[in-house]
């Protein structure tokens, strides 16, 4: 073998991870040249050093900064834990109960904000866009989740059920206020907002299913659990 | 409020405890989905416990994919924003610092890969030195480098090598646990470790101490 033989495997030799008959060649081979001996050498110190490199701590502002887009980041709900197996209907119940909240509070919230404060963003296509790209993710995610709903027992599925129809309850809203305002920025957030919170039920029903066809209790409940307007 | 993360790192050709795929005991598990758990329900002081934990990890992380302080730290930030929009998808089937881990990883690809045409002169000017070439008369690395040195050399590599190089010769990462993170080939991971490994040895060989 030549030295552009050896070279693919010059890799392996540094890392030590050449079988034992490649590496006793390969040493044979180092014996006799100097250069790839060379380029041994100096790839072992790159990697020793390498390893060694000094321990970054990042400074405390970072974590300050953090704090602060955390603060300023929109709420989200608590989650509902540690309910028993079997149990999830109350959880989901909850749930029902907060999506119809927030809905119906950022949209109130919406209307009672003076339109002259802050004129809303004209409808431009970049709007239309974002808003055909939500609806396909869940004209994408609806069959599945619908296909297997079945195994899910009635009461679960019940309120499953009256989650999405307070969602589509609240898009359909969203699109008729759209109707009447169509430059309405409140209308179109809350429009994002139910289309983002279909699609994330949507998610949380299939991986739900999943994990009851796999039998894993603590992980369903789990899923239930997180279920977040 | 200081910083006073803990930071470890595997020995040398170990796995990295925190990014490594392996699953995580049942202690492990119980503690990250608790913090989880906490975080979730607006715990700010759990938050701050996480961030703890695992940002000197990550910001050793991000800080050579990145290249540069003022970069690592926005990505830093980026990543645990996106953590805890995120913690409601983490179901314990990995630990947490596997998890955040891979967030992080992620976060870099998406903004080397948003750098890629820029870099692509930086890869072609280092191609055109012929880095990659055995250097049969090439000055040789000194045999004592300086970490300096070193830094400087890897935020100089192309992107894509660096980002190999880094999880393998800097985190400790075997090839495997690297092209997963990558998403690439261990053949692929190998060769641009070695690609990186040829461009430092180049950039190093001017280097006097």
């Amino acid at each position: 073998m030549n030295c552009r033989e050896y070279d693919t495997q010059i890799g392996d030799y540094v890392d030590g991870t050449l079988d034992e008959g490649t590496r006793t060649s390969f040493d044979a081979h180092l014996s006799t040249c100097p250069q790839c001996r060379a380029v041994v050498a100096d790839l072992e110190v790159i990697r020793t050093t390498s390893l060694a490199l000094e321990v970054q701590v990042p400074p405390p502002h970072v974590w300050r900064n953090l704090s602060a887009a955390i603060e300023a980041e929109p709420r989200r709900f608590p989650a509902v834990w540690g309910l028993p197996a079997g149990r999830w209907w109350q959880t989901l119940a909850a749930a029902a109960t907060t999506i119809t909240l927030v809905v119906s509070l950022s949209w109130l919230g919406g209307r009672l904000v003076p339109v002259a404060a802050e004129p809303p963003p004209s409808i431009d296509a970049e709007y239309h866009v974002a808003e055909r790209h939500l609806t396909s993710a869940i004209e994408g995610l609806e069959p599945i989740a619908a296909e297997d709903r079945a195994e899910l027992d009635m009461e679960t599925r019940d309120v499953l059920q009256a989650n999405l129809d307070v969602l589509d309850a609240a898009i359909g809203e969203s699109r008729a206020a759209l109707q009447t305002e169509p430059e309405s920025g409140v209308a179109q957030e809350s429009l994002f907002e139910a289309l983002r919170n279909k699609i994330a039920l949507l998610q949380d029903i299939i991986a739900l299913i999943n994990e009851m066809r796999k039998g894993n209790q603590e992980g369903a409940a789990r899923i239930v659990s997180g279920l977040n307007p | 409020m200081d910083c006073v993360a803990s930071v470890t790192r595997p020995a040398p050709g170990q796995p990295a405890a925190a990014g490594g795929p392996s699953k995580p005991t049942g202690d492990v598990r119980a503690v990250d989905l608790e913090l989880a758990q906490r975080c979730r329900q607006g715990d700010a002081v759990a938050f701050e416990e996480l961030y703890r934990a695992h940002a000197g990890r990550l910001y050793n992380l991000v800080f050579r994919m990145a290249g540069s302080a003022d970069d690592a730290e926005d990505l830093l930030q980026e990543v645990f924003l996106h953590a805890h929009r995120k913690l409601g998808s983490f179901r314990g089937d990995s630990s947490l610092g596997t998890w955040l881990y891979r967030l992080a990883v992620n976060q870099c690809l998406d903004v080397l890969r948003g750098r890629q045409a820029k870099m692509t002169r930086v890869t072609d000017s280092l191609d055109e030195d012929g880095a990659d070439e055995p250097a049969a008369a090439a000055p040789r690395v000194p045999t004592a480098i300086s970490r300096i040195d070193l830094e400087r050399a890897i935020a100089r590599l192309p992107e894509g090598c660096r980002a190999a190089f880094v999880l393998h010769d800097v985190e400790g990462f075997e090839h495997n646990e690297v092209a997963r993170l990558l998403g690439v080939s261990e053949g692929t991971s190998k060769s641009q470790v070695h690609k990186a490994r040829m461009k430092l040895r180049a950039m190093l060989s001017g280097v006097t101490r």
